[in-house]
């Protein structure tokens, strides 16, 4: 994080404390901390044995209209320190992962931002330092548009030429469609980094039928990066989610500056998937529940086709108790892309302890490293003050798999939330 | 190509402004939901309580079913601000941000119903899942900042 960004969220961060009280007609504060202890050993680059100790602290403020409508803060980062031997040099010790205010007008048309913000909206997925708004022109369109700089492209040679900026419009008509438009522009040291443009659809046909998709085009190769379309079909206690998409690497995968090599090497393969599969959900009972996905992959050039199924079953007690298992197989066309898979996970509720369980076993077609399976296996325990808002949790962790020889973790974790 | 594309582009913002003439009543999303749990506390299903009507919401949309963590992106590209009723951005950002350390099940151990991406032992597993389908990587990893945990092996 450089020294300028940090003036700049302080100097946000002292002009709100002060202009919030005086336009806003409730004030709400909440503060959230989760401090996280892990400890468990790894080799270096070097092969040298590392004993780590470090200590997370995540922290989360909101303060100003909250709840209602009106200005608002919200700033949320994580920090780390180590107490034993220090990560690898060049690792991040911490990071602003957002710092914004927030307008809301009172009649609830009106949305704006200004800051370092996360946005997942059309094609926009990223994390940026700026302006973002969004109005109901009319009831039955949206617009939203933001600009600033990109917090991802930021890394790869500084912030100098680096822009990003883009806007949405959907047209709807409430329990019928929704229809949208979006746009994004991405400059990083200067040159054109992505460009893109999406619609997106959701359409509620009759019998509870639901449909919905988007596709994007990469405005920079001129290709179809992605379509991805799915319907929801209710019947009784079932539900039945047939899904198709289709990716061309080249148009989707972005193998400008900073892209790592497997995506630059899947973009100039310039290969295309295609998937088509469905989940589907039975819900017998209000506290059981079974579902399932199946995905087939079928491929231009590099493999022949793959299959991905999954099958799980939970069943819930009270209102948090929940325990399911799963199995799941992947079937590429080669015995190197097969693994089969089951899981196991507990979660019991005992106001107010709680007890989680987690084994996920792995077995693999074609050994990796010479192994051929992977056992994972967690065990927690975890205690709920209500007054204060404070959970304390301690986490043993084992695994034994290709990478990890027998590896123990454990991790204890301090969650305190005020609120006033 | 391109131009015929912004041109299908804004021709449509402008039948959406034509379309809309057609006014229906005006709904307005309240800005957070009531609390019911301490978020993240359990898998919520919505129609549970607002039933299975599509209006004003589509709200069987939104259930939490046990495949959620998995399928929730066209959802949230669609419609952030009903994400937004419930998960401040932080709660997105345990699995979705530009630089953080902890995996998911790293930083939530003990919340093992939320089928987090990445349990267990996923370094040799993603060896797979990346060859099979390396678009639901991209998603995340594909910004040159997130990119720094694919780094010290990919290069």
């Amino acid at each position: 994080m450089t020294r300028s960004w940090w003036m700049t969220a302080q100097l946000i961060l002292f002009a709100a404390v002060l202009a919030v009280p005086a336009v806003c007609r409730a004030v709400d504060l909440g503060i959230s901390s989760d401090t996280i202890v892990r400890v468990y050993e790894r080799d270096d680059r070097n092969g040298r044995g590392r004993s780590l100790l470090p200590v997370y602290e995540f922290m989360r403020i909101d303060y100003g209209s909250v709840t209602t409508p009106g200005l608002s803060l919200h700033a949320y980062g994580w920090g780390r320190l180590d107490l034993r031997d220090s990560h690898e040099d060049g690792d991040a010790e911490g990071d602003l992962l957002y710092a914004y205010l927030e307008y809301i007008d009172p009649d609830r048309d009106h949305q704006v931002r200004i800051g370092r913000q996360y946005l997942f909206e059309g094609v926009m997925r990223e994390s940026f330092d700026g302006l973002y708004a969004r109005t109901e022109l009319v009831p039955t369109v949206a617009l939203s548009a933001f600009a600033g700089m990109p917090v991802g492209a930021g890394s790869a040679a500084g912030r100098s030429g680096d822009l990003i900026y883009g806007a949405r419009i959907v047209q709807g008509q409430r329990g019928r469609y929704d229809a949208g438009i979006s746009y994004k522009y991405v400059a990083n040291d200067g040159s054109r980094s992505e460009e893109l443009l999406g619609a997106d659809l959701s359409l509620i046909l009759p019998a509870g039928i639901s449909l919905f998709g988007h596709s994007t085009l990469n405005l920079l190769t001129g290709g179809w990066g992605e379509h991805s379309y799915e319907a929801r079909i209710p019947f009784a206690s079932m539900e039945f989610r047939p899904f198709y998409q289709r990716y061309r690497y080249s148009d989707y995968l972005n193998d400008r500056s900073g892209a790592s090599r497997p995506f630059r090497f899947q973009t100039a393969l310039g290969d295309r998937v295609e998937i088509a599969g469905a989940e589907g959900f039975w819900y017998p009972a209000e506290s059981v529940e079974f579902g399932g996905r199946y995905k087939y992959l079928t491929y231009d050039r590099r493999f022949g086709n793959a299959h991905m199924a999954t099958a799980l079953a939970t069943v819930r007690r009270g209102i948090f108790s929940e325990a399911g298992l799963e199995f799941g197989r992947v079937q590429g066309d080669l015995a190197e892309n097969r693994y089969y898979l089951g899981r196991g996970y507990l979660y019991g509720d005992f106001t107010p302890w709680f007890a989680t369980g987690d084994v996920t076993y792995v077995r693999y077609d074609r050994a990796i490293y010479g192994e051929n399976s992977a056992l994972f296996v967690s065990a927690g325990l975890g205690r709920k003050m209500p007054d204060p808002a404070l959970s304390l949790k301690l986490s043993v962790d084992y695994s034994n798999d290709p990478y990890f020889h027998k590896d123990y973790r454990g991790t204890l974790a301090v969650t305190y939330a005020f609120r006033r | 190509m391109n131009r015929r594309a912004v041109f299908m582009a804004g021709g449509y913002m402008l039948l959406a402004l034509v379309v809309s003439c057609t006014q229906q009543a005006h709904y307005r999303l309240p800005v957070k939901h009531p609390p019911i749990f301490e978020l993240g506390e359990r898998r919520e299903f919505c129609t549970k309580c607002h039933g299975y009507r599509k209006e004003p919401v589509d709200f069987e949309r939104y259930n939490h079913t046990p495949l959620f963590t998995d399928s929730h992106r066209m959802v949230a590209y669609q419609n952030q601000n009903i994400c937004a009723l419930c998960h401040e951005q932080s709660f997105c950002n345990d699995c979705h941000a530009s630089r953080t350390e902890l995996k998911p099940s790293e930083k939530n151990p003990t919340e093992t119903f939320r089928r987090m991406q990445h349990r267990g032992d996923y370094l040799s597993r993603h060896r797979i899942d990346g060859r099979l389908d390396p678009s639901s990587c991209f998603r995340c990893h594909g910004n040159p900042r997130a990119a720094a945990t694919c780094r010290p092996c990919h290069g």
